[in-house]
């Protein structure tokens, strides 16, 4: 029988004063708050500030947490908060964000032992290629359905405990995610129309006309007898 | 398979699925280790605290040893002659006396670097500061103008454009404004530092002629605690 002690415990034995308990709960979601952080913030350096913040803010207001939520999802959306805050704070859209972990996947045995069709360095350039296109996208979007798609398609949440994170309707985070999945199957076209094409290989199509088709003439009259 | 889910397939294979890397879990220990500090009531005088406060800073000196002074370097930051606080200058003390060149060259030395500086990254980022300036009231007008020295600050004069702003502080020192509130105190340059152990800002005010004010505010207050007089250089 495991003697741990469970999220609510450790969230209530910080509020009356165990010094370790905030360490012990957060080391135990660090690594997703991380991944949601970072994907939120879209660059390493604004996701620890991120963390931080929602660290801090969930540090002091523990005794704030009602109990009628999951504790990490309480813990998540703090830390989300604290990321979109800083986001509207900074009135940042970073459109040039590009994943800070692809070198680090560049090198990694991880990435092959979880992908081992991919092992031909062809398809993990491919790969990263799509990754870097995917999250470049991805930073194009409005924090809000940013987040929302971060929680719900990269962190497999449901769109319930997503809409609790968020502090919004569950109808709210459908809207976002579907906004989002709309406004990202526009710059992701080249990929969508078809999975194995290259990524940087766009489809072929109709270059777009110049201008208008009609012409700016007066429509001719019927033939005027001489 | 329509757009949608080609969509939600390509976010899912983008999720980030690698732990929290070293040094960003080093900074957010020392973010904790400073939170239970702040609340625990015993003095730092108590030997048992000093002494798990000592094994902690050679976690987080450990930790981080390979971004530590790559941060300190990036950031030019000397520390002759500003004081460690507490329990943590038994540690750090054998360093106090080198410069800022020597810290930078002298890599291996982790013992030479303040305990907070553990946290800092390999880019030295501004954000990453977190109050590492330690202050003593004994030794006030040394240790601001030892840092102002140390740490190249360049003067600002009276016709400058002001680089602190709001904006700036929001990207720089947001971190540490979120402990330590800091209100409407004039122009000047922010840096979050330590008072006898407190959290504090010292405002470098623009050079005024021959001189520059440069102010300590108390975490919340508007009037300054301390302030001195340096000669612009």
């Amino acid at each position: 029988m495991s003697t741990e002690r469970t999220d609510h415990e450790l969230l209530r034995a910080h509020v009356d004063g165990d010094p370790e308990a905030f360490g012990i709960l957060f080391h135990r979601h660090r690594d997703r708050l991380w991944a949601v952080a970072l994907r939120t913030m879209g660059n390493r350096e604004d996701a620890a500030d991120g963390l931080q913040d929602g660290l801090v803010a969930a540090y002091r207001r523990a005794a704030t947490f009602r109990g009628d939520a999951a504790v990490t999802t309480w813990l998540h959306r703090v830390v989300v908060n604290a990321c979109l805050d800083r986001i509207r704070a900074a009135k940042v859209r970073r459109t040039e964000t590009l994943p800070d972990d692809l070198e680090e996947y560049r090198d990694r045995g991880s990435l092959a032992a979880a992908a081992p069709a991919a092992d031909d360095p062809a398809d993990l350039s491919v790969r990263e290629e799509r990754r870097r296109l995917v999250l470049g996208a991805l930073a194009e979007l409005p924090a809000e359905q940013r987040a929302a798609l971060v929680l719900v398609d990269m962190e497999g949440y449901p769109v319930a405990d997503a809409a609790a994170m968020l502090d919004c309707a569950v109808g709210t985070v459908k809207s976002r995610c579907s906004r989002g999945r709309a406004r990202l199957a526009e710059l992701l076209a080249p990929l969508l129309d078809d999975g194995s094409s290259e990524p940087d290989h766009a489809l072929p199509r109709n270059p777009v006309c110049p201008g208008p088709v009609e012409s700016d003439d007066a429509p001719r009259g019927p033939p005027t007898p001489a | 398979m329509s757009d949608d889910d080609q969509v939600r397939r390509l976010l899912a294979d983008a999720r980030h699925d690698e732990p929290m890397p070293d040094d960003v879990a080093a900074r957010l220990d020392g973010v904790l280790a400073d939170l239970r500090d702040e609340k625990r009531p015993t003095p730092t005088s108590d030997l048992a605290a000093a002494h798990q406060r000592r094994r902690r800073v050679r976690a987080w000196v450990l930790a981080a040893a390979a971004v530590v002074v790559v941060g300190v370097g990036a950031n030019q930051v000397d520390w002759s002659g500003i004081s460690m606080s507490g329990a943590d200058s038994a540690d750090a003390g054998a360093g106090s006396a080198t410069s800022a060149q020597e810290e930078s060259a002298d890599r291996d030395d982790a013992a030479s670097v303040a305990p907070e500086a553990a946290s800092a990254p390999a880019d030295g980022g501004a954000a990453w500061r977190w109050a590492r300036l330690r202050l003593s009231s004994e030794g006030f007008g040394d240790e601001v103008a030892d840092f102002r020295a140390g740490n190249q600050l360049h003067p600002l004069r009276s016709q400058d454009k002001f680089e602190t702003t709001d904006g700036e502080l929001a990207s720089d020192g947001a971190a540490f404004a979120a402990v330590c509130g800091l209100g409407r105190v004039g122009p000047g340059r922010r840096v979050p530092v330590r008072y006898d152990g407190d959290r504090a800002w010292l405002v470098f005010r623009p050079v005024q002629g021959d001189t520059q004010v440069v102010d300590l505010y108390l975490c919340g207050l508007e009037a300054p605690t301390r302030s001195i007089t340096l000669p612009a250089r």
